[in-house]
């Protein structure tokens, strides 16, 4: 995880214009697409300024992370078959595909599964952590790559637990100015709805909001 | 690819911004807080963005919903009151450049629906950037974006901003 601090200056020039920008940043081509979006809109006005950020505000990179354990806690056969847990696999049958991804039920599910997450070796569960840093680090690597090639210095931060709700909370923590969100592109058909996290982000943050949508060209 | 078309723009001029005001307090707060962040004076005259402030004037007919009897007669009032409505709010937008010194800025009225306008406002500027206000409607509906910042975030072909007036701490 890097950090990287950047000095803020309150003399001079953009006094007004300084902004503390958000970036939320996932494992899409659409949130790196808003990345670079957000660095030529946002910080263009100061061309001939080496660093740009340093009259401009303060630009944070988020990347959220999911729980590993969240993936293992789902559907396991010996559960199923119980018993004694008669009820519990309608729910399984009818959301399997969906629980996964949403908290609230899993602390309904999880009694029935605490059993079964035991089941999952650690050692599973050990790499698919591995592998899960893996893929932040990557990813947080291309972001700063992008960063650097526009000349602008990031902080970057990583954070636990369901994405939506944990941007919306630092959004709100650090008092950001503006959310940048990238937003998937899905195909025509869906082309009506946002992606999930941008949609709650745009309902939910106290602060603006800035919904990229990737360039027309991209639509599968 | 993306930085072509910015190398066009910046060929032919600006990259365009287009705002959408109605007769809001929230959408008022949201060209403000445009204004203050992306073209402050300290930035010159050489902002990124040519602004297009877009309002909308809603039919009379939509205004007045069910036809009764006497809706022929009311039109003409409806009609008028609309426009002065509308009139008002191009007004209170000119102030409030002018108060941030933003002088390069067109003004639209366009009469429709509000989301059609917006959206279509947007294909025919190719802008870059549409930026709209919510209305933070109140605690229960806080959740809820007002309909036509939906319908943009959704609809728009470009990216959209959405800005919220933030709500007074109690």
């Amino acid at each position: 995880m890097e950090e990287s601090q950047t000095p803020v200056k309150a003399e001079g020039g953009g006094e007004d214009k300084k902004m503390k920008v958000l970036v939320a940043v996932e494992e899409s081509e659409g949130s790196l697409y808003a990345l670079s979006w957000a660095l030529d809109n946002l910080f263009t006005s100061a061309c001939d300024v080496p660093d740009k950020t340093e009259s401009l505000g303060r630009l944070v990179l988020i990347h959220a992370q999911q729980q590993p354990l969240q993936h293992f806690m789902h559907p396991v056969g010996p559960c199923m078959t119980d018993p004694h847990h008669r009820s519990f696999p309608v729910l399984f049958s009818t959301r399997e595909s969906h629980v996964y991804r949403e908290k609230q039920t899993m602390t309904k599910n999880c009694m029935s599964c605490l059993v079964a997450a035991v089941y999952a070796t650690s050692s599973v569960i050990d790499s698919v952590r591995r592998a899960q840093e893996q893929n932040s680090r990557n990813l947080l690597e291309r972001a700063t790559q992008v960063c650097r090639s526009k000349l602008v210095e990031a902080e970057m931060v990583i954070v636990d637990g369901d994405p939506k709700e944990m941007i919306c909370q630092f959004a709100e923590q650090m008092q950001a100015d503006l959310l940048v969100v990238g937003s998937r592109g899905l195909s025509k058909m869906r082309r009506a709805i946002l992606g999930s996290v941008s949609d709650y982000c745009a309902h939910h943050a106290t602060c603006p909001v800035l919904i990229v949508k990737p360039p027309k060209g991209n639509h599968p | 690819m993306a930085t072509e078309e910015e190398a066009a723009a910046s060929v032919v001029g600006k990259s365009v911004m287009v705002v959408g005001i109605d007769d809001s307090e929230h959408s008022f707060y949201a060209l403000q807080w445009t204004l203050l962040h992306f073209f402050s004076p300290a930035a010159g005259s050489s902002s990124p963005f040519k602004l297009v402030v877009v309002s909308a004037k809603p039919t009379p007919t939509s205004v007045i919903g069910l036809a009764g009897p006497g809706a022929a007669d009311v039109l003409p009032f409806v009609e008028s009151d609309l426009r002065k409505i509308s009139l008002r709010v191009i007004e209170k937008a000119k102030e409030i450049c002018t108060s941030h010194s933003v002088a390069d800025v067109e003004f639209e009225v366009v009469e429709g629906d509000a989301r059609n306008v917006l959206c279509e406002a947007v294909d025919k500027h190719h802008a870059e950037i549409l930026v709209v206000g919510s209305h933070g409607y109140g605690a229960i509906k806080r959740t809820v974006l007002g309909s036509v910042s939906d319908y943009c975030a959704h609809h728009a072909h470009c990216t959209v901003m959405i800005v919220k007036k933030p709500k007074p701490k109690h």
